[in-house]
């Protein structure tokens, strides 16, 4: 249910905060088998539902979130609760203050259920952790759940909460988002707080909601955007420049994938939107330096830690990898995010949205290193972050929504992405999206 | 030097050769897209 749903149910005293909370966490006890969850906050998410159903009897309305189960990735630092990023380095560490995200979640009503499992430090996209389990997709067992976001993702897409909050260094929102069929909205960098967020890479982090629907997405961004994010309801795309990239997003892609997305733009096109083919700048050069960016930064901050023992075979190499890049290379790589930068705010001139897949192919399955698309193998996380990694180097928004399913009745999304600062009116096109794919 | 430390090595390799032909485009006055947009939020809690 959405949060919308859910609180109408609250409101109308179907159910009460409390009720609706007990049925989160007998819902999350069922499937512990699943590793969704690595700490479950039981005993606090009871007692902030009974005060808000104190409230609720009192008058007192916080609004949409009052009283609506979420759940947090494990990296967004808790008041006196473990903080762990899925990680040993950090099993112990309770933090000494609620990440600012969370603290206004909490005084706009929400009641968290506890911390999600996720790709160990958040470095990955299989989310099968070494330390805490491998997170299972609700969707199909046999497939990948997504990550780094991925215990995020499997919740929402269990239907156990709406809305989980994430974080997205090169995909890590909107791969999950993708591989689970759920919506996924990484902001423009620098709009959501990162603080008391546990980073990975402090240039591309970026905070962000998973949610049943494009509307919870914008819920959440008007309690941590610290803004209105909501414009009205549109019915058509009367005067919205839609950009469809001629090349890159649609190259070595499913063509089931593919199909999908295209149908999205044919359908906003019918819908009165205006096409407009666009070349993007070439997004594998993007990607390269974005992969320099990111492993420096995230050797930067692990270099202290030389035990191997403390962490999984592919996370170590990672950042093992990262401590081989030189200073100049870094630089440079940042150099080249201005070249690039400068290239998309010129795109922005012409188009007010950019149309891509999200992900190449649907969930991979979970014992495979690689995936196979158009008779040529592909690492599997090479494949999974290569449509959205660039845009995490360069800073737009972008959002990931469920926009069909492939022969095997997994789901295929769609990326809108948008110039810096236009999530309003990029959810509203998605809103409007998901409306027409839902008729 | 351990079989996976050479992986390491090479898998690094390859990456800091594929980055090296993008340098060539830099000219002098491109700066470093350090912290480009400045977060409203972080603002007002710190």
């Amino acid at each position: 249910m959405t949060i919308r749903e859910l609180g109408t149910l609250l409101r109308n005293r179907k159910i009460s905060c409390v009720e609706l909370i007990e049925q989160t966490i007998a819902g999350i006890k069922a499937r512990t088998e699943s590793h969704w969850f690595i700490t479950v906050t039981e005993d606090q998410a009871r007692a902030e539902a009974a005060e808000r159903d104190r409230e609720f009897a009192a008058g007192r309305d916080r609004g949409p979130f009052h009283g609506i189960p979420i759940a947090l990735k494990d990296l967004f630092y808790t008041r006196g609760i473990a903080t762990t990023a899925g990680s040993l380095v950090f099993r112990d560490f309770v933090p000494e203050y609620d990440a600012p995200v969370v603290e206004r979640l909490r005084a706009a009503g929400a009641v968290s259920v506890g911390k999600t499992n996720l790709h160990e430090i958040a470095l990955g996209i299989t989310s099968k952790n070494p330390h805490y389990g491998a997170v299972v997709n609700p969707l199909d067992p046999n497939r990948l759940p997504g990550g780094s976001s991925g215990g995020s993702g499997a919740v929402v897409a269990a239907g156990l909460v709406p809305m989980a909050l994430g974080s997205d260094t090169g995909g890590s929102i909107r791969i999950p988002a993708s591989y689970c069929g759920i919506a996924g909205l990484k902001p423009t960098y620098g709009r959501v707080s990162r603080r008391g967020v546990l980073p990975l890479a402090f240039s591309l982090d970026h905070v962000g909601p998973l949610a049943s629907c494009v509307e919870d997405c914008t819920l959440t961004m008007d309690v941590i955007g610290g803004g209105d994010f909501e414009l009205p309801q549109r019915t058509e795309f009367t005067g919205v420049r839609v950009g469809v990239p001629k090349n890159f997003f649609f190259e070595r892609v499913d063509p089931e994938v593919a199909r999908a997305v295209e149908n999205v733009i044919s359908e906003m096109q019918r819908r009165k939107a205006t096409l407009c083919e666009v070349r993007v700048p070439d997004l594998n050069e993007a990607n390269t330096a974005a992969k320099i960016v990111q492993y420096s930064e995230v050797a930067a901050l692990y270099v202290r830690h030389t035990n191997p023992a403390l962490f999984g075979r592919d996370v170590w190499d990672l950042i093992q990898q990262g401590k081989m890049i030189a200073g100049h290379e870094y630089v440079n790589a940042q150099r080249i995010r201005t070249l690039f930068r400068r290239d998309f705010d010129a795109l922005w001139k012409s188009i007010d949205v950019l149309v891509t897949p999200t992900t190449p192919v649907t969930a991979p399955e979970i014992d495979k290193d690689s995936i196979r698309i158009g008779g040529e193998e592909e690492n599997t996380r090479m494949a999974s972050t290569r449509l959205v990694r660039a845009i995490n180097f360069l800073g737009e928004p972008a959002l990931s929504i469920p926009c069909g399913k492939d022969s095997s009745g997994m789901p295929v999304s769609v990326q809108l992405i948008g110039p810096p600062f236009s999530e309003p009116k990029l959810l509203q096109i998605g809103k409007t999206v998901e409306t027409f794919l839902s008729a | 030097m351990s079989d996976s430390d050479d992986k390491n090595v090479r898998v690094a390799e390859a990456l800091r050769e594929a980055f090296a032909p993008l340098v060539e485009q830099l000219t002098p006055e491109v700066e470093p897209a350090t912290v480009f947009t400045p977060s409203l939020e972080d603002n007002k809690d710190e």
